[in-house]
């Protein structure tokens, strides 16, 4: 028996080798056609048992290809199966079935149904005969169709504005959204490297105006070199590359805005990949304060972990200066317990435990006065005058530097004076004055100079002497510490320079030392 | 009767006060024993190298403070390690501080040359077994 054949009509490609393959698996034999006209040509060519066609294709469409089948004596008898996705109403089913189709299937189904619909088409032809027109019976069809044509326009047109609205709605809110973002935006084109779009905040933060703006490139808007030394240029590059790749950089970087100001700035780069033309969303935000902010707490943290140090070391220091003089008691009392002593030696052990008993109240007093010092400070800041201040410490030293032969200048010509704690000051000025002296060198004349310069908001002090020196870099940081002396010719307790950074640092400043063996010392005090 | 000591001490300590009581406190021990006294531990330093360079002389008792001002009881320790094995082996040294800091103590166990450590001040008791130690090492 010959095969039967089916012509399978259908403007999309993939779908029409599917249902070729489907019918051909089943052995039928298979033609297939785009469209009505196409459809037309080949059942004059060839001899077709069943056609299966969809509606909506270009140049004649399904209905017309059924009713001009159906008035066409050679084919009117052909079954028709009308399998359709976009004609899916019960209005469009009915004018299926008006215009002379057998049967009326809604995209997708199986396989299996498809072939048991064409099997059935095939086997059972319809009980009333297949559908003929007469004229009246034609206008009417073809109003039906047309009717139904409009309606889907219609449908379509609906369709196609309330997406457009929907697209301005988001296009609206993705502009506000855009508008009023906290950072700055701006969009680069890649192509040109220049930025083509960007919201207020961006022109508040780089200062330019919007046509400005619109001329200008990443690198435009940056100062050459980064802060670590790159070029701002190829690190540019670098991070675009990164966030064309699709990453989202974030990084720090330095903008110079319209003025010349040179502005630290969290950098946010995203690729938009919409459409074809590819574009980068860079954000910037001001962290100028936030890097402050950053730089006060690292310092902070910095000092206090300075200052918890240093009272480790005060305590360990006084409390072993505290128990010498003790032990020294105890030991005392040990040995005049030991057997009666003659006369002699009973006094002087008791010379002895005086002494070690007021040298552990010496250290009780330091002690008091250290901590009164360290604690915060209520006493009254007044203007004090430098070249004052020295005229009363050479008064008080007048003995000590007409003996050493010691030539004291001070050199007030920048800053003369200061808001300070008037005591604290004369205390700094003595115990570095009187230290200049006790350590002078023997074997040539002694200067003592010591100058005053403004910095920033506050003054600079320097003492320089031209004494023994200190050996910097086996003792340097001994310098400042408790009860510690490098030189015993002369008498002192190795408290005076402890002190001195004790009261500078109360006062809020900083001191340090440079100096050299046999040649001098200078102490630099920032107030 | 107690016979006359043969024992030798070395005090190394800034603090004079604490040299004349330990002094004291030897003697009432041990009589007769000799002690020297430094309040410069540079000067201690250069006296310990020159006496014992010589292998004929005999055993010392080193009494080490630690916390002076110009060098530390740690800087003569650390000079100490320099010197030949011939003049270390005469010195037995204990530590001999103020500080009841653990950390002192601990850090004087770093030296193995460093046969204890003494709180001040100084007892007779504990002269006496210091030398009793020193007869056990001969």
């Amino acid at each position: 028996m010959a095969k039967l054949t089916i012509l399978v009509v259908d403007d999309t490609p993939g779908l029409l080798k599917l249902e070729k393959a489907i019918f051909e698996s089943a052995g039928y034999a298979v033609f297939t056609a785009n469209n009505g006209v196409e459809a037309l040509h080949t059942l004059a060519v060839h001899s077709i048992d069943l056609i299966v066609t969809d509606i909506l294709m270009p140049d004649m469409d399904g209905y017309l290809l059924c009713y001009n089948i159906r008035i066409t004596d050679r084919y009117k008898n052909i079954p028709i199966i009308i399998y359709t996705a976009t004609y899916t109403s019960k209005s469009d089913q009915a004018l299926a079935m008006e215009i002379g189709a057998d049967m009326f299937i809604r995209k997708p189904v199986g396989s299996q149904t498809l072939l048991d619909a064409a099997k059935g088409t095939l086997s059972a032809p319809p009980k009333n005969g297949r559908k003929t027109f007469t004229q009246p019976e034609t206008l009417d069809v073809m109003r039906k169709y047309n009717a139904r044509l409009i309606q889907k326009l219609e449908h379509k047109v609906t369709e196609l504005e309330e997406a457009r609205e929907q697209q301005q709605i988001k296009e609206h809110r993705f502009r506000e959204f855009f508008e009023n973002a906290p950072e700055g935006i701006t969009i680069l084109d890649l192509k040109t490297l220049t930025f083509i779009d960007y919201n207020n905040n961006a022109l508040r933060l780089l200062k330019f105006t919007g046509e400005e703006l619109l001329k200008k490139g990443p690198v435009d808007i940056s100062v050459a070199i980064q802060p670590d030394g790159q070029p701002s240029e190829e690190k540019a590059r670098q991070y675009i590359g990164q966030a064309v790749a699709g990453q989202k950089p974030v990084f720090e970087w330095t903008i110079c805005d319209a003025e010349g100001k040179e502005i630290i700035t969290e950098v946010r780069l995203a690729s938009l990949t919409a459409f074809n033309c590819p574009q980068l969303l860079a954000s910037f935000v001001d962290i100028t304060e936030r890097k402050n902010a950053e730089s006060i707490r690292e310092k902070m943290t910095a000092d206090i972990l300075q200052r918890n140090k240093n009272l480790e070391q005060f305590a360990y220091i006084v409390s072993h200066n505290l128990r010498a003089p003790v032990a020294n008691i105890i030991g005392i009392l040990n040995l005049m317990s030991v057997r009666k002593l003659d006369k002699k030696t009973e006094n002087e052990m008791n010379g002895v435990l005086l002494t070690s008993t007021s040298k552990l109240d010496d250290v009780i007093r330091d002690l008091n006065y250290i901590l009164q010092v360290k604690s915060t400070i209520d006493e009254k800041k007044e203007l004090v005058s430098f070249s004052d201040l020295l005229e009363d410490i050479k008064t008080s030293l007048a003995g000590p530097i007409s003996t050493g032969n010691v030539e004291i200048t001070g050199d007030f010509s920048c800053v003369d004076s200061i808001l300070t704690i008037k005591s604290y000051l004369y205390s700094i000025f003595l115990n570095l004055v009187s230290n200049s002296i006790k350590y002078r060198r023997q074997d040539a004349p002694s200067f003592i100079e010591i100058s005053s310069i403004t910095n920033g908001n506050g003054v600079t002090l320097a003492f320089k002497d031209n004494g023994l020196g200190i050996d910097l870099a086996k003792r340097g940081d001994q310098v400042f510490g408790l009860y510690k002396r490098f030189h015993t010719h002369v008498e002192g307790k190795g408290v005076g320079l402890f002190m001195v950074k004790t009261q500078v640092e109360s006062l809020g400043g900083d001191i340090s030392v440079t100096s050299e063996v046999n040649k001098g010392t200078v102490f630099t005090i920032m107030l | 009767m107690k016979e006359k000591s043969h024992a030798s001490f070395i005090i190394i300590d800034d603090d004079p006060i604490n040299n004349m009581i330990c002094s004291q406190i030897i003697r009432e021990a041990l009589p007769g024993a000799e002690v020297q006294v430094f309040t410069d531990p540079e000067a201690g330093i250069v006296f310990i190298h020159s006496t014992y360079s010589i292998p004929a002389a005999g055993d010392t008792i080193l009494l080490l403070d630690i916390n002076m001002p110009i060098a530390t009881g740690w800087d003569v320790l650390n000079k100490f390690r320099e010197f030949d094995d011939s003049v270390r082996k005469h010195m037995k040294i204990y530590m001999l501080s103020s500080s009841v800091d653990i950390h002192d103590k601990q850090k004087a166990g770093e030296y193995p040359f460093v046969l204890g450590y003494i709180e001040k001040p100084l007892t007779i008791k504990q002269v006496q077994s210091m030398t009793a130690d020193l007869i056990k090492l001969i």
